[in-house]
């Protein structure tokens, strides 16, 4: 089906994605086999397969001997990481004795269906997109015989005609509300970034992945804030279990308005419009900290702002927020909940705290100590946390992993504030990131869901800190680098920022509509098109038009070969020929037919016909007048000559 | 004759795979609640709709005509040639006659040869020829028409039996003596090793010696009666002589029952028609 070539390419396009996911041995592995296939004509086939069966055995024993650990075994993606090295060491060793087998045939498929597996971006869509391209060009080009012109063309055609299907299964084929299913299995993908009201510590070392779906957009109505000024604020917790869990307080009052008398400052106020996509949480989010409060919003002590409906759909409010602020007053009982420490438990975190307190003359001398500490560690910042599988996690995490991601080092940092004896709270929401933003528009991702810290300083108030500034990535780079981002953004052309803008609309808009595509959505559209027929007839509408210009691209696609326009032109003049009641004979050559019905434009035309179909000098002029003489023959008067061939007729 | 309506073969292998796969995704798609998935399987499913489209649009509308027969003769391989006309705006391409596979372009027109051996002289049919094409992904489905052009024609004896130089040799009292030497020619290809003129040989020329036994002036007599074996063969034999005495210009006589034919006055045609029709209209 596709020829050797082809399916090298194949392979290696659809391997490609995989090998950002699999164990680094087994990428080399990979690499070895692509240089084999370069020379694999210098090389004896028994050779070959003694070779790679014996190397590729070994390197799937050695990576994959590890992996047996009962924690192991219960996650689904080592299954897929396992399952997809199998398959390509199979494939290989397939190549190696007969390519032509059936495996090797099929083997992109079922690599894109493991590839699946792991990712879910728009970026992907396309891959996938374009291997199926790919993968039809390639049979078209090896069975049909035809130049990789001719073969992209014909593959292009069967492209756009397929859309209309495309377009009405995916809007129309039911979807099921359905919690992913992982059959015991514990799911890689189950713990993505994002915002929950929850606060779970993530100690059982999963990876967590990065989500690029939209949160939120915000309009600045004056000048965009500081990225160290753009906290959305979403939940504030202030109860540890000791294990995994934190706890909101459970004295939260839901204020109707928010009093100046709580503001000992209230400075640099910038008021913004908030979208917001549906989360299925009350929570509206508000640069800290906010003055004002939504239509149907109602404010908690802690400043958080809830809807009064769990917020299903897009929706859309005004704040104002002052980023310069003090609040002096705080309740005793929220005092005593932000020290509340886990009885029995990290001592060493203990330990510390306690000598910090000891050697501190005033609240903001511990902070700085703790922050000092903080800094000293070199705390490495991951989406790949070390397991915390101790009793005490606390100290786990301070003084042996010391790896983590922002909820870690926020945990870690609390309860070390709390051992000095610094009432503090952890608030978790949103950290706008500044190359998601164009002039005072910024795009707020679930990557960006963020975690950080309130310290209460006598006589400051709440003073926010964020422990996971004091960490590094892998590469050393900051994880917060937020000055510099600014600049770069700055730095952006006009033009340049109009594409970006306009590509993160198209790409916001794309992931939106095709991979957050729900039954959620498709009842919505059967609830407006039974609501507004209006509706119905604007997506008919749209549809017809699509189906129209899919039309006039496969017409353009598909009008044959370009000196052919002659000919059709000439088939033109033949019909208006016939209509009058000259009708050429299919064996007629068009000179003799010219001769038989002796009318001098007929005459005309033929010759410039032969000129261009049998004259290689022929030039566009003489195109022109054929075309221009075909398109006024309408206008030309036959009557003489039909009298005349009407009474060579009597005669006969 | 032009394509108006198609019939359409599905392989269950490959189905039954294809189904197989779309299913593997849609329950990828269902348990790991993933659009990307559902937008891949739909888009194969899309392509294979469009393939559906366009293998209907490669052959529709094709005009296949009937030109000739040539090399009618049974147990031989004859070839048929068809005319295919290409009227419309779109280039047709990987159309396959049988075993003949070719691309015809947009208002263009090509002769195709298609091969058939006829089992038995006599009149036929010519053989329903089927146009089909698997433009462009060449699987799941095949599209085809069956070309019937209700056309019959007469194939002629198989060409079988001894040359006609050894009957000529083997008749020399017949049609004169041996000894009646007439001269010596060029050597031809085919000529008897019996007759090479083996004194011109060692000279250096190779040269073929004439005999009036051989002389085109000679009264040939291909009798039906005299040759062994049964109707088939004799039928045959006849073909060859006949072929093989009007490519070297020699006039004969056939007599086969009552039947006389002259090569001066009846053609060849007529002979060898007569030869294929015998025993359904001569008894």
């Amino acid at each position: 089906m596709v020829d050797n070539y082809n399916k090298n390419l194949l392979l290696g396009i659809t391997i490609l994605p995989h090998f950002f996911h699999l164990p680094l041995i087994i990428n080399l592995y990979i690499i070895i086999f692509a240089i084999y296939l370069y020379f694999q004509d210098r090389f004896n086939q028994r050779f070959s397969l003694l070779f790679f069966g014996s190397i590729g055995l070994f390197f799937g024993l050695f990576e994959y001997i590890q992996y047996l650990s009962a924690t192991n075994l219960i996650k689904f993606y080592i299954y897929i990481e396992i399952v997809t090295s199998v398959l390509i060491y199979a494939i290989t060793l397939q190549m190696i004795s007969d390519i032509n087998h059936r495996l090797v045939k099929l083997s992109p498929i079922f690599l894109i269906i493991m590839a699946l597996f792991y990712y879910n971006n728009i970026y992907f869509l396309f891959y996938t997109i374009f291997i199926l391209y790919i993968f039809v060009l390639s049979v078209i080009n090896t069975n049909a015989r035809l130049d990789l012109r001719n073969s992209a063309k014909y593959t292009t055609s069967l492209f756009i005609t397929a859309l209309p299907f495309v377009i009405i299964l995916f809007i129309v084929f039911p979807r099921i509300a359905y919690k992913k299913g992982d059959f015991g299995f514990k799911q890689k993908a189950i713990i993505t970034t994002g915002f929950g009201e929850g606060f779970n510590l993530n100690d059982s070392g999963e990876e967590v992945l990065e989500s690029n779906q939209i949160a939120m957009e915000v309009g600045f109505k004056t000048k965009m804030p500081l990225e160290d000024k753009l906290y959305f604020r979403g939940v504030v917790f202030y109860t540890y279990d000791g294990i995994r869990k934190w706890k909101k307080s459970k004295i939260n009052l839901k204020l109707p308005d928010i009093p100046d008398s709580k503001f000992s400052k209230k400075e640099n106020l910038t008021s913004y419009d908030v979208i917001i996509y549906p989360h299925l949480q009350k929570i509206m989010f508000s640069l800290d900290i906010p003055t004002t409060l939504p239509k149907d919003g109602r404010i908690s002590e802690d400043f958080i702002i809830r809807h009064k409906n769990i917020i299903k759909e897009l929706t859309r409010y005004s704040l104002t927020s002052t980023l310069d602020y003090q609040i002096t007053s705080l309740e005793p009982r929220l005092h005593k909940l932000a020290l509340e420490i886990p009885k029995n438990l990290n001592p060493k975190t203990k330990e510390l705290g306690q000598k910090i307190m000891a050697n501190s003359k005033s609240d903001k001398e511990k902070l700085e100590n703790i922050k000092d500490f903080m800094r000293g560690q070199n705390f490495e910042y991951t989406l790949v946390p070390s397991p915390l599988d101790s009793d005490n996690k606390i100290d786990q995490l301070l003084f042996e992993t010391k790896n983590g991601y922002c909820m870690h080092f926020s945990a870690g940092f609390a309860i070390l504030a709390r051992e000095a004896g610094l009432p503090t709270r952890i608030v978790t929401g949103y950290r706008g990131n500044l190359k998601e933003s164009i002039q005072n528009y910024l795009i707020v991702r679930e990557k960006d869901a963020h975690a950080w810290c309130e310290v209460w300083i006598k006589d400051e108030g709440w003073v926010r800190v964020d422990p996971t500034i004091y960490s590094f990535l892998a590469d050393g780079s900051s994880p917060a680098a937020g000055g510099q981002n600014e600049v770069q953004a700055e730095q952006k052309s006009l033009f340049w920022q109009k594409v970006s803008l306009y590509s993160m609309f198209v790409k916001y808009r794309i992931e939106n509509w095709v991979l957050y595509y729900s039954h959620l959505k498709q009842l919505k559209l059967l609830k407006q098109i039974q609501k507004d027929k209006k509706v119905l007839f604007y997506y008919f509408a749209v549809f017809v038009g699509l189906i129209a210009l899919i039309y006039l691209i496969s017409k353009l696609l598909f009008r044959g070969r370009k000196e052919d326009e002659v000919v059709v032109f000439y088939q033109k003049f033949l019909k208006k020929m016939a209509k009058k009641g000259f009708v050429k004979k299919s064996y007629e050559p068009a000179l003799s037919f010219a001769n038989r019905v002796k009318i001098e434009e007929v005459d005309k035309i033929t010759n410039l016909y032969l000129k261009l179909k049998y004259q290689n000098n022929s030039s566009v002029k003489i195109l022109k007048e054929f075309k221009e003489k075909i398109k006024n023959l309408n206008n030309f008067t036959f009557k003489e000559n039909i009298d005349s061939f009407s009474s060579c007729i009597e005669t006969l | 004759m032009k394509i108006k309506k198609l019939k359409v073969e599905i392989p269950f292998k490959a189905n039954f795979f294809f189904m197989l796969m779309i299913l593997i995704f849609l329950a990828q798609a269902y348990m790991h609640d993933k659009n990307i998935v559902y937008l891949f399987v739909f888009f194969v499913l899309g392509i294979i709709g469009s393939n559906y489209f366009w293998l209907r649009k490669n052959l529709l509308g094709l005009d296949v005509e009937y030109i000739n027969l040539q090399n009618p003769f049974a147990k031989e391989a004859s070839f048929i040639h068809l005319r295919v006309k290409n009227q419309t705006k779109t280039d047709r391409i990987d159309i396959h006659i049988d075993d003949v596979n070719f691309n015809i372009l947009a208002f263009e027109e090509r002769e195709v040869e298609i091969t058939h051996i006829f089992k038995s002289r006599g009149r036929h049919k010519i053989p329903i020829s089927k146009l089909s094409s698997g433009f462009p992904l060449y699987i799941f489905d095949n599209y085809y028409s069956w070309l019937d052009f209700r056309k019959k024609v007469i194939i002629y004896p198989q060409k079988r039996g001894q040359s006609l130089k050894i009957f000529l040799a083997q008749s020399k009292n017949i049609y004169g003596e041996r000894d009646d030497f007439k001269g010596v020619r060029e050597y031809i290809e085919g000529d008897l090793i019996s007759l090479i003129d083996w004194n011109s040989l060692a000279k250096g020329k190779l040269l073929t010696k004439e005999f009036e036994f051989l002389s085109d002036k000679q009264d040939l007599i291909f009798d039906y009666q005299n040759i062994k074996g049964d109707i088939e063969t004799k039928l045959s034999q006849l073909t060859k002589w006949v072929l093989e005495a009007k490519a070297r210009e020699l006039e004969f006589k056939v007599k086969v029952g009552k039947k006389r034919f002259y090569s001066q006055k009846d053609s060849t045609k007529n002979i060898l028609t007569f030869l294929a029709m015998y025993g359904e209209n001569n008894g």
